[in-house]
C-alpha cells in the first residue's frame, strides 16, 4: 500500500487462518465445482443425496442450528455431492459440459437450455440411474414439449452440432 | 415526393455512429466476460457464487466441473481490513485535503 507506514489509516492487510481445525475433526474435501456445473448437477445431487441432506437439516433443526454438532452430517453431505460430481464427470462429461456452458451463456436460466438439459438428463439416467424431479410442483416443467420463452436460441443449434459430432465415428 | 439522398446523409452518419458505439460496447463487454454474455438480475447469492468461482478458477467468469477443490480453497476467505480513521472518505477532492493540511498543518492522507 502507498504511504501505509506514514499514515496508519492506509495500512491494509488480509486475514489469514491462524487457528486451523483441531486434530480430532476429520478432514473433508471441499466441492470444487463452480456455480454453473453445480446448478446443472443440482437435481441429481438432490436425488442421490436426499437422505444425507435430510439428515443434516434435521440435525440443524434439533441442535438449534448446530454449526459444531452437525459437522459429521455436513461432511457426509459434502462427500456425497463430490461423489455425484465425480460420477457425472466420469460418465457424462461432454453432456454435462454442454449444459453448463449453455447455462453460463444464458445467465444461468435453466429454461433457456432445455435441449442440452434433455440429452444430459438422458445420459445421467442411463449411466447413473438418477432422474431429475422437481419436488412439490404440479407439473415437471423440464418435460414440457412446447414452451414460449427460449432465451437467445443458441441451445438447439449447439445440441444439434453436438449430436452430429457424437454420431460421426459410428458412420 | 421523393427526398433527395443528400438530405438523408446526416441521418445515415448519425445512425451509423450510434450503431458503432452500441455494438462496440457490447463487443467489449462480451470479450471482457471471457466470450460470454453478461450476467444480469443478480442477487446476493449469485454475487457470492461468482466470487467463489473466481477463487476456484482464478479468472473472471471461469467455470470448472472439477469435483474436489484444491487444498488451499478450504481455508481461503480474503477480506480487506483497515483501521478506522476519522476523516476517511470525507474529502471529495485531493485539493480539499491539501487545503486542509496547508491551513491546519495536519496532513490527513488517509
Amino acid at each position: 500500500m502507498v504511504l501505509d507506514d506514514k499514515f496508519i489509516g492506509r495500512h491494509q492487510w488480509e486475514n489469514v487462518e491462524q487457528t486451523p481445525m483441531p486434530k480430532d475433526i476429520p478432514d473433508v474435501d471441499e466441492v470444487g465445482a463452480t456455480s454453473a456445473p453445480l446448478l446443472s448437477a443440482s437435481y441429481f445431487i438432490g436425488a442421490k443425496c436426499k437422505p444425507y441432506n435430510d439428515d443434516f437439516m434435521l440435525c440443524k433443526d434439533e441442535k438449534n442450528g448446530g454449526s459444531v454438532e452437525c459437522l459429521k452430517e455436513g461432511r457426509r453431505v459434502t462427500r456425497c455431492a463430490i461423489d455425484v460430481l465425480k460420477q457425472l464427470n466420469k460418465h457424462c462429461f461432454d453432456e454435462f459440459k454442454l449444459h453448463y456452458t449453455c447455462l453460463e451463456q444464458e445467465n444461468h436460466r435453466l429454461g433457456n437450455c432445455r435441449k442440452a438439459e434433455q440429452i444430459f438428463n438422458k445420459c445421467v439416467f442411463t449411466h447413473l440411474n438418477l432422474e431429475k424431479k422437481i419436488p412439490e410442483v404440479k407439473e415437471q416443467i423440464h418435460l414440457k414439449e412446447s414452451k414460449i420463452f427460449h432465451g437467445n436460441g443458441a441451445d438447439a443449434g449447439l445440441v444439434k452440432a453436438f449430436l452430429a459430432k457424437k454420431e460421426e465415428p459410428t458412420n | 415526393m421523393a427526398i433527395p439522398f443528400e438530405g438523408l446523409i446526416p441521418y445515415t452518419i448519425m445512425a451509423a455512429f450510434f450503431g458503432l458505439a452500441g455494438h462496440g460496447v457490447g463487443f467489449v463487454r462480451y470479450w471482457d466476460n471471457g466470450w460470454k454474455n453478461d450476467r444480469f438480475d443478480l442477487d446476493e447469492f449469485d454475487e457470492t457464487m461468482m466470487k467463489r468461482d473466481f477463487f476456484l478458477t482464478g479468472v473472471k467468469r471461469g467455470q470448472t466441473s472439477e469435483a474436489v477443490a484444491p487444498e488451499h480453497f478450504k481455508t481461503q476467505q480474503p477480506q480487506l481490513e483497515q483501521y478506522w480513521t476519522a476523516n476517511r472518505n470525507q474529502f471529495f477532492l485531493l485539493r480539499e485535503r491539501l487545503y486542509k493540511g496547508y491551513v491546519s498543518g495536519v496532513w490527513d492522507l488517509s
